[in-house]
């Protein structure tokens, strides 16, 4: 092509360039600057049903269901001595066990023919009974469960199938390696009468009989107090309305307080093994007690754990042990605050050769978070994350029920969720070091190992972290 | 899968093959009376084939991004099992720009780690003949070099920079069929997501290769190892496949993978993640010409590639039942599988309605049976194509005994009910139910991270059935199967010569067991 006008392909090629500059791809992330995001909370509607019975509903009409679930103050922590497991059983035969008007069978059958599900379960301190449906069939769905909750049959049949299942599940608790050393973990922490450590075992379910589980219904669940929570598609005012009449004889008294005891550490500090002879790996689970959901710095620990061991890539842990040894897939840890004390638990799978490695290198890094000041990069990564990330919380209607009764139910300020980022605006190096010389304490460390004994207990005896106990795997 | 702590057990699902379609089944679903996603899902291509799906949803200022490539570890050959996997890990490890101090001083130090590598994975495959003074001075040799290597690293900044912004369930799965990168980001994030999801593909560097090959080594032994199904599982696939490769396990095998050279990875790379074989799904609070924008923008300039190569194995016909019993500290367990056409076959989705009859909800035949009345089952649970959906995979039923009854009676009562299949009634009642349940599970919502399973949801439809609407239209499929059709696929399929039986019981138990 011969060039006439010089200027003007000058002029276009310019023009071209810039506009290739502006269309082109950057490569560093760092060149994109954004705000923070702005964002208000939505909170549920809270519809008074009557005194105990609480509704809170959120309408979301994107998909023509029904979401719903209703909590009761009680769970497993009420469970009598000797009969572990009781909530348990009791939730699932309210279900499972028919009602005065139709058998197990015919409500199955119901349900699994409108496409809906009904559930019941226990938690520690609060037990739920849910349901799912389509919109069209959602009247139909909650009348079998008000008829679960109100008559139930407790079929006899059916109370012999949950204690079987129960049974089975506890022999093949030990199956899985990691729950060996949750369970065993949590045993040495609490001790072994401890409510919130206890597990259920053969002789516990035995000993429940059928008039238990009808005492516990009638005592914590029939006429207490229950959190209705409601989101999808259906109309508020003729919601509540149906749920007026459902609870018009409900009484909604207030759960009976239990008297349940204070934690301590219940083992010795040092190393503990439990042989599993067939294991290329060991699990490594130490740690000590934690702090109360109500503590404090409730917000702020969620910085220090970010930066030790749960902000994934970005703790510590997972730095170390994975990333650069490549010792492990899965590790992490943080102090966790729970009912009582919570706990501090950290975890690692490794294989038998590595075990010392790994545990000296969590050890090292507990002890550094307890001397030394986090780095203002770590300090910057986890609060950025906090600050952005806050807006996943409430992610969906679901997500953010549960969030808010839960909250409420564990006694949690009423503010907690407002002024959540204030309050993580403000940690620094010194706040997080303070919280780790409080929280983590290397004299107190429980190790535990699940390994095989002919591999890692020459090497565990290495350990400058005293003798080693060698515990027999509990038959159940 | 990578790592991160929060919903261990959905992630888990979301992983695990096995669990993906069951799971899929039952995610968020679209508009309260269209049948599907299309009125609702935009589509777009760019002129190098890559395709979009972008899916509007207002609701809270956030978005999930993912991209699922059309790769899995069926699409691995022979001597490079795990690949796919090996590979997802690789692609979170950074680029010339992300995850470097100094990418030129890097460089070096990376070429001569994989001459040592390829060295030290020479060596190790001369299995028993490897030297063993020569693989620990390669392996010192590696150590060393990784240690200088460190001083030029910035460890996971892909994962950091996704953190500070507000990156959640960030992570990637690899699956038989597909493997996907995700995360969910506040809605002013999106650009963000469209730079670092393309600089990871156009710009990969293969950083840390031979300390994640030690990562996930790891991982096999925590989750097919030391797991007592993925034992029982891998063991069972590779008996219930000769030759297609549906038969080993997505993690791979512990030899293959200690023998991975950066070539042979550099070769899987090139030929799969290609922009052709790539489709990308956004779901939340973000706009459709605004992503049209950064889509051209960032993958634009990404070059096409060849039609990745495809596994070119037809499974022979299985000419008798075959059985595997494999021995673990567990108690026992059972898998049964026979073999069955691929979706495109009607015989697919007559078998997918089979499963829904045989264990879906308390009141199907396993579970009222098996479960309930006899007792004999502790669970159980009936479902086709697995391990995958691309190709001719499995009709499976797996569960476990309950004390003191043993796999075989288990073995026997199932196959009683699958002869039952053969020629019994079928009633209207139970084929409605069955029907209503899966129109049910359309619009079953998970209740958390919801866009991200919705645009798994949506990507799955699309990357293998090639239809937005997919699923909405399977359901709508089952409505037409007569009882005669369930006869006729049962009488075709479940044959004693189609079977294979994978049974676990534990260490030290007698023949049958000691299970009674």
């Amino acid at each position: 092509m011969k060039v006439r006008n010089v200027r003007l392909v000058a002029a276009a090629a310019l023009i071209l360039a810039a506009f290739s500059a502006l269309a082109l791809a950057q490569k560093d992330p760092g060149t994109l600057k954004f705000p923070d995001i702005v964002f208000k909370p939505q909170r549920p509607a809270a519809l008074n049903i009557k005194t105990g019975v609480q509704l809170y509903a959120i309408e979301n009409r994107e998909t023509p269901t029904v979401n719903a679930f209703l909590v009761f103050k009680t769970g497993s922590l009420a469970d009598p001595k000797g009969k572990e497991g009781l909530a348990a059983l009791a939730m699932s035969l309210t279900k499972s066990g028919g009602t005065k008007t139709l058998t197990p069978e015919q409500v199955e059958e119901k349900l699994d023919f409108l496409g809906s599900t009904i559930a019941f379960s226990a938690g520690d301190e609060f037990s739920t009974a849910s349901v799912w449906s389509l919109a069209k069939n959602f009247e139909a769905t909650w009348a079998i469960l008000a008829d679960m909750l109100f008559n139930p049959a407790f079929d006899k049949d059916r109370f012999d199938l949950g204690k079987k299942r129960e049974i089975e599940n506890i022999r093949r608790r030990w199956d899985q390696p990691m729950s060996v050393g949750m369970y065993l973990f949590q045993e040495l922490l609490y001790g072994q009468g401890f409510p919130d450590a206890r597990r259920t075992t053969s002789a516990s379910i035995d000993a429940v009989r059928l008039d238990d589980v009808r005492n516990f219904y009638e005592t914590n669940v029939k006429n207490r107090e229950v959190v209705l929570a409601f989101a999808g598609d259906f109309q508020s005012a003729k919601l509540k309305a149906l749920l007026k009449s459902t609870f018009k004889n409900w009484k909604g008294a207030p759960a009976p307080k239990l008297d349940l005891p204070k934690a301590q550490l219940a083992s010795r500090p040092g190393v503990y093994l439990i042989d599993k002879p067939d294991l290329t790996q060991a699990i490594i689970c130490m740690g000590h007690l934690g702090i109360n959901r109500l503590d404090p710095d409730n917000v702020e620990i969620a910085i220090m754990n970010f930066i030790f061991g749960s902000g994934g890539f970005n703790s510590r842990m997972m730095r170390e042990v994975r990333s650069n040894r490549g010792l492990a897939y899965s590790t992490f840890g943080s102090v966790n605050p729970g009912r009582d004390r919570g706990d501090f638990f950290n975890f690692c799978q490794t294989k038998s050769a590595s075990v010392v490695e790994a545990i000296t290198i969590m050890t090292g890094i507990i002890a550094d978070m307890t001397a030394n000041p986090v780095t203002a990069q770590e300090l910057e990564t986890a609060k950025k994350y906090e600050q952005n990330a806050f807006v996943h919380r409430f992610d969906g209607p679901m997500a953010v029920l549960r969030q808010f009764i839960y909250q409420k139910l564990q006694d949690y300020p009423a503010d907690y969720l407002v002024t959540y980022l204030a309050r993580i605006k403000k940690v620094d190096a010194a706040k997080v070091l303070e919280m780790a010389k409080r929280t983590m304490n290397p004299k107190e460390m429980i190790v535990l190992v699940v390994g095989k004994k002919a591999e890692v207990l020459d090497l565990l005896k290495g350990l400058n972290m005293g003798p080693v106990t060698e515990l027999p795997l509990p038959k159940e | 899968m990578r790592h991160r702590n929060e919903h261990p057990k959905l992630m888990a699902a979301l992983l695990t093959s096995l669990v993906l379609a069951p799971l899929l089944a039952s995610v968020l679903a679209g508009p309260a009376q269209a049948a599907g996603f299309s009125d609702k899902v935009k589509e777009f291509s760019l002129v190098n084939g890559m395709r979009f799906l972008v899916y509007e949803r207002h609701q809270v200022p956030t978005f999930a991004g993912m991209i699922m490539v059309k790769v899995g570890s069926v699409d691995e050959a022979t001597g490079v099992t795990g690949m796919a996997h090996f590979f997802e890990h690789m692609a979170f490890k950074g680029t010339t720009v992300m995850g470097t101090k100094d990418y030129a001083k890097e460089k070096p130090i990376l070429e001569e780690m994989d001459k040592v590598g390829d060295e030290l994975a020479a060596e190790n495959l001369k299995g028993a003949g490897a030297d063993p003074a020569r693989i620990k001075e390669l392996r010192d040799r590696l150590v060393t070099l990784q240690e200088q290597h460190r001083a030029f690293v910035v460890k996971d900044e892909l994962d950091k920079i996704y953190s500070e912004n507000g990156g959640e369930f960030l992570n990637a799965s690899t699956g038989p069929d597909t493997t996907q990168y995700f995360v969910m980001l506040p809605a002013n994030r999106l650009e963000l997501w469209f730079l670092i999801e393309s600089e990871r593909f156009k710009d990969l560097v293969f950083r840390e290769f031979y300390s994640e090959r030690d990562v996930i080594a790891e991982e096999r032994r925590m989750s097919e190892d030391n797991d007592p199904d993925s034992f029982l599982n891998e063991e069972y696939q590779n008996v219930a496949f000769v030759l297609h490769p549906y038969r080993h396990s997505v993690v791979g095998y512990m030899e293959d993978i200690q023998s991975y050279t950066k070539d042979k990875a550099l070769r899987f790379f090139k030929s799969f993640y290609t922009p052709n074989n790539m489709t990308a799904g956004i779901v939340g609070d973000v706009n459709l010409e605004e992503i049209k924008r950064l889509a051209e923008k960032y993958f634009g300039d990404m070059p096409r590639g060849p039609e990745p190569p495809r596994p070119s194995f037809v499974e022979p016909k299985q000419k008798g039942e075959r059985r595997v019993t494999v021995r673990f500290d567990a108690e026992p367990s059972l898998v049964m599988g026979y073999h069955m056409p691929a979706p495109s076959d009607r015989d697919n989705l007559v078998l997918g309605l089979i499963g829904s009859i045989l264990s879906r909800g308390a009141s199907s035949r396993l579970q009222r049976d098996l479960v309930t009345n006899r007792k004999i089952a502790q669970y159980i649970g009936a479902y086709g194509n697995s391990p995958g959906a691309r190709y001719p995979s499995l009709f499976e039923i797996s569960g476990a005994p309950r004390h003191p009854h043993t796999t075989r009676e288990l073995e026997q009562a199932v196959i009683e009910h699958l002869e039952r299949l053969k020629t019994g009634a079928i009633s209207k009642e139970e084929l409605d139910k069955a029907i209503n349940q899966a129109e049910a599970s359309l619009y079953r919502s998970i209740g958390f991270a919801e866009n991200v399973f919705l645009a798994m949801r949506l990507l799955r439809n699309v990357v293998l059935f090639n239809d937005v609407d997919a699923d909405f239209k399977r359901v709508e499929a089952l409505k037409t199967i007569t009882p005669q059709e369930i006869r006729d696929a049962a009488r075709r399929v479940f044959d004693e010569s189609n079977r294979t039986v994978g049974i676990l019981l534990k260490k030290g138990s007698d023949k049958t067991g000691g299970e009674k």
